[in-house]
């Protein structure tokens, strides 16, 4: 289950797969980044593919292929690991990516609007709280100071 | 616990979450601000009573629990713990 | 002062709502202890020994009379009648409840106040030169540009969950009164063809101290803050996240190197001045205008005859500074009296220093890193009767940079991650060198005591600094000689074994004899005599077996 950037309660939609044959199954996919690093020959564009980083991955040395992607998502291994808040800005605003940019893994509802001014465009969430988010959505203020 | 406990003798300690205030574990009353109805943990129950804190945490409204070292007296061993068992012994504005 | 605008207010009354709504969740158990903490960290709430302990920034320093009056309520409405102002130009409440924090913040933003990053792995309260803008040597006054690195670093979407706390200070003069080389970045204003920043990063002290290092000899006005963004996002992609002691930017610095990390910096900062707009002059101009000395009238009478009166005269030498207007002094109020502990004031001194600054110093009062007070723009002609009230409420004690007047962290008496007292330790410094009268001799000198390796009474750079120790559960200081906070910044060196809380004193006495019996002349300070004889002299009259 995701939450959008309007607020809105999707079912995720990407698989997450670990192999080829996974890969041709599916018409819209989920992989890591070592994946697509051994498989970058046979991506296809007719696929809607989806890249999983982790909070430690470096983007700079795939950066030229973002284009094929159709989602970026970042996993938190920890709220307090603040790494993938660089890394949606860095792919906004230095590698000019502008296709969704997801975050999953361990999030607090509270890191809402933060994760929405740095470039995430979803968040994935754990059902049970659902309401908890939809509540900061509504109520946490969008208002600061930066540009 | 990381630290490495020495005592045969404990009691548990935490704070109230919504007062702050230091508390300890008795064993009629939960939580209790008065050092004396502390229940005293032998070093053979430890295991128990740990569970027991843990498994109680969420609503116990107590924050930081950790064990407090007596020596075989029952008097608490470290300066720490004295001072934060006795509030603050430096000059109290209180009375200002 | 700065004012706040209605966007201000706004942004404030939200996070007293947010962070209400959080403490609701918390107590009804929605919220765990764990997730809570980093939350009511970046509202400056933490758990120390005995209790929940505030703290409320004050930006740069500034407080105006209405802010310490409404201090002064809080400390008595919902504290226990006293605060405690830190090294850090904040000031912290040892005994809030949780379920009055909500109270309280809505208090301190009718003062334009909060306690906004006080705490947690974020851009902390930009502190400045307590004396900003009030000298005629002055570059430029700092406090406009810690307003807009204030703007720029609360609710950072992108800085809030960094490695580890972040700490930035700005000076405007030669001369550093804010420590700006032992912070995570500091920031020193200088002239070249136009006026710029000088930028210094990864100073700190704690268990590894080191002094900053100078990665920018020039950054211009419009730039400043996307070189700061740079450095922060160097540091917040690349800072160490697998051992919380080594978090800090300041080991980040010294594993890359400094030429290395100010490659990564550069290279960075050239692909944000692509993407982000400057900062406009027109908007630098606007708060500017909030910093603009207000209308001292120009005294005739510059040499006044005061009463004939010692305590006032040795508080004029001490306590007061000339101001760059003629007719004005700058008066400091040291919070380093006998019977109080270091940086402590009761809510009646507030109150009454509060009412003080109003009737003469157009209600203004500054926060000095070194834990005192300042009282910016005394008429020379009202010296008299200023020092007669501060007498009056035991702020008038006639010490400041001298030995007694002391950094000095709340040690075990509060904190809960102290090894040792400090407190006891200042007060019975006080007592035996005032008794003594042996600091007049002695002249300015710099003793810090921190109650553990973190360092928060800052002992590495005490000329004399003390480091309380748990040795088998007793309480030794170590004491390190030779430390400096200013612009010859330096880490003091570790004299020998340490000393039980008895032999402190008298240790601490033999070194100032040693310093007494070797210095040229008067003048020479304990830094340079230390220098000149090197630490042998001390060890040898500290350890007569060696």
């Amino acid at each position: 289950m995701i939450i959008t950037e309007k607020g809105l309660i999707k079912i995720n939609s990407y698989n997450e797969i670990v192999n080829l044959d996974e890969y041709q199954k599916f018409n819209c996919v989920l992989f890591t980044k070592s994946f697509f690093l051994e498989n970058i020959t046979k991506i296809s564009s007719q696929k809607k593919n989806g890249l999983l980083l982790n909070s430690d991955d470096k983007i700079e040395d795939i950066s030229q292929h973002i284009i094929i992607f159709s989602l970026i998502n970042v996993r938190f291994l920890n709220f307090k690991d603040g790494r993938p808040f660089s890394i949606a800005r860095d792919l906004r605003e230095i590698f000019s990516y502008k296709n969704e940019i997801r975050a999953s893994g361990q999030i607090l509802p509270d890191q809402l609007i933060f994760l929405l001014k740095c470039g995430f465009n979803s968040v994935e969430i754990d059902k049970t709280k659902k309401d908890t988010w939809l509540n900061i959505f509504k109520t946490d203020s969008r208002q600061d100071y930066q540009r | 616990m990381a630290k490495k406990l020495k005592a045969n003798i404990f009691v548990y300690s935490a704070n109230d979450l919504i007062s702050g205030d230091v508390v300890f574990y008795s064993e009629q009353n939960g939580w209790v601000r008065d050092f004396i109805s502390a229940k005293r943990i032998m070093k053979e129950e430890l295991e128990k009573f740990q569970e027991k804190v843990s498994a109680e945490l969420k609503q116990n409204n107590i924050i930081n629990p950790y064990l407090v070292e007596l020596d075989d007296d029952g008097k608490i061993t470290k300066l720490r713990e004295r001072i934060r068992f006795k509030g603050i012994n430096i000059k109290d504005f209180k009375n200002v | 002062m700065y004012r706040y605008d209605e966007f201000d207010s706004k942004l404030v009354i939200n996070r007293v709502k947010q962070f209400t709504k959080q403490i609701k969740r918390r107590i009804s158990g929605d919220l765990t202890e764990d997730e809570f903490k980093p939350l009511r960290l970046m509202n400056g709430l933490y758990l120390q020994l005995h209790a929940y302990m505030l703290r409320v920034a004050i930006p740069y320093g500034e407080l105006s009379s209405k802010q310490l009056k409404m201090l002064a309520y809080i400390s008595k409405k919902y504290d226990r009648g006293y605060g405690h102002f830190t090294t850090r130009q904040n000031i912290q409440f040892n005994w809030p409840k949780l379920i009055d924090i909500p109270k309280i913040l809505r208090n301190l933003a009718k003062v334009e106040m909060h306690a906004i990053q006080t705490s947690g792995n974020c851009i902390r309260n930009v502190t400045a030169d307590h004396l900003a803008g009030l000298l005629p040597e002055e570059i430029e006054d700092p406090r406009p540009w810690c307003e807009i690195i204030r703007k720029w670093s609360t609710f950072h979407p992108e800085f809030s969950f960094l490695p580890r706390k972040f700490k930035i200070a700005v000076i405007g003069c030669n001369e550093d009164r804010a420590g700006i080389l032992v912070h995570d970045i500091g920031i020193k204003i200088i002239k070249r063809k136009e006026i710029g920043f000088q930028i210094f990063v990864g100073g700190g002290q704690g268990r590894s101290p080191f002094i900053a290092k100078k990665i920018s000899d020039f950054v211009s006005k419009k730039n400043l803050l996307t070189y700061l963004e740079a450095i922060l996002n160097i540091y917040n992609s690349l800072g160490r996240r697998d051992n919380i002691y080594k978090a800090r930017i300041k080991i980040l610095v010294n594993e890359l190197g400094i030429e290395h990390f100010k490659k990564l910096v550069e290279d960075r900062f050239k692909l944000l001045k692509q993407k982000k707009t400057a900062l406009k002059g027109i908007e630098i101009d606007k708060i500017k205008n909030y910093f603009k000395l207000p209308s001292l009238e120009t005294v005739g009478k510059i040499n006044p005859e005061f009463p004939k009166n010692p305590n006032f005269e040795k508080w004029l030498k001490f306590n007061t500074l000339n101001h760059k207007v003629k007719g004005y002094k700058i008066v400091l109020v040291s919070l380093k009296s006998k019977n109080y502990p270091p940086g402590d004031m009761d809510y009646k001194q507030m109150i009454h220093l509060a009412e003080l600054a109003e009737k003469y110093s157009f209600g203004e009062i500054r926060v000095t890193h070194e834990q005192n007070l300042v009282i910016p723009h005394i008429k020379i002609t009202d010296l008299f009767e200023v020092w007669k009230i501060l007498d009056s409420i035991t702020l008038a004690t006639p010490n400041i940079g001298l030995l007694t007047d002391s950094i000095c962290c709340p040690g075990m008496d509060y904190c809960a991650l102290a090894t040792a007292r400090s407190i006891p330790i200042a007060q019975k410094i006080t007592n035996f060198f005032e008794a003594k009268k042996k600091q007049d001799e002695i002249g300015p000198l710099k003793i810090k005591i921190s109650g553990c390796i973190n360092a928060c009474g800052h002992h590495h750079v005490g000329n004399i600094g003390i480091l309380g120790l748990d040795k088998n559960g007793q309480e030794f200081y170590q004491i390190t000689l030779g430390g400096s906070s200013k612009e010859n910044a330096s880490i003091g060196k570790i004299i020998g074994s340490s000393f039980s809380s008895s032999e402190i004193i008298p240790a601490i006495d033999k070194i100032l004899d040693v310093y007494l019996e070797k210095r040229d002349n008067k003048n020479q300070t304990f830094i340079q005599t230390l220098e000149q004889i090197g630490l042998k002299p001390f060890q040898e009259a500290l350890y007569d077996n060696n």
